[in-house]
């Protein structure tokens, strides 16, 4: 399997985990841990294995890391993901007015639509990463 | 100069009169607490259609019959702008939602209709962080400056 695929893959897993992780350990601390201590960094800490596909898949000797064409598709995932990621994003930001009205909401919602964000934008250059290889069958190979 | 750098001028002067146009109505109706008077009331639409005007005549025009709408060297400059502007995006995000908890407190809230202020105040600042990336790419190699 290419490295750039294996790496859509890896992060695609690890971010579907990490959000199912946190959903849980989220829905547990608020439902039996009211009113005690609890860390916000728990939930979300699975979130850090995102980075560490260097340490944990090295690059072999003779191995390339990515091609021409493997750019390509890289960029074309990216400008897919920024422009999901806006459209989100504008949404986010009106959907409260429309619901809401002429109300006020809590000032956490601004790091949810954040972390909520950088989890789509990590799934969707994935998937758009993992679609364009799957296209061409020379990207599937091993 | 080229199609890209004439798009990237444009983009930059609308997101500037944005800018201003937003100033403008913050300083009248939050620091002066008053609505616009006169032309203060509608100055802001014929300044976009005069920039949308000048923008339409100056990109029909090319610079010979042959010219090509981009080439390798324009697209690989924007793809460069975009990677700027989506960096440009994350710290204006994170700085967003980090102020206001810095203003109200862990446990406060915020009227709603910031978030639609917010959403236009990211765009436009990453729209002049686009044209400004493509411009001062330009400006490093001479060959897209000649008109």
């Amino acid at each position: 399997m290419n490295r750039v695929l294996k790496y859509a893959w890896y992060q695609l897993i690890v971010i579907i985990a990490a959000t199912i992780f946190a959903a849980v350990t989220l829905f547990i601390a608020a439902k039996y841990w009211k009113g005690k201590e609890f860390s916000a960094v728990i939930p979300f800490c699975l979130f850090a294995f995102v980075h560490f596909y260097r340490l944990i898949f090295p690059l072999k000797p003779g191995e390339i890391a990515f091609d021409e064409r493997d750019v390509n598709i890289k960029n074309r995932a990216t400008r897919i993901s920024f422009t999901i990621f806006w459209y989100v994003f504008a949404l986010s930001c009106l959907i409260p007015i429309l619901v809401i009205g002429n109300g006020s909401i809590h000032v956490m919602y601004l790091g949810g639509v954040l972390l909520g964000a950088a989890i789509l934008t990590r799934i969707t250059w994935s998937i758009a990463v993992i679609v364009q290889y799957g296209r061409s069958s020379k990207g599937g190979k091993s | 100069m080229n199609k890209t750098q004439k798009i990237a001028w444009f983009n930059l002067m609308g997101t500037l009169l944005c800018f201003a146009l937003g100033i403008y109505i913050v300083v009248e109706v939050f620091i002066l607490r008053r609505l616009p008077e006169g032309f203060g009331r509608f100055w802001g639409l014929p300044a976009f259609w005069l920039v949308t005007g000048v923008a339409i005549i100056f990109l029909r025009k090319k610079q010979s019959p042959a010219e090509v709408d981009s080439d390798e060297r324009d697209n690989f400059i924007k793809r460069r702008a975009v990677l700027v502007s989506f960096v440009s995006v994350w710290i204006l995000l994170f700085t967003s939602s980090m102020i206001p908890r810095f203003i109200v407190g862990q446990d406060g809230s915020i009227p709603v209709w910031i978030l639609p202020i917010i959403n236009l105040g990211v765009f436009i600042i990453v729209m002049l962080v686009y044209s400004t990336a493509i411009l001062v790419q330009y400006s490093r190699t001479g060959k897209g400056e000649k008109s």
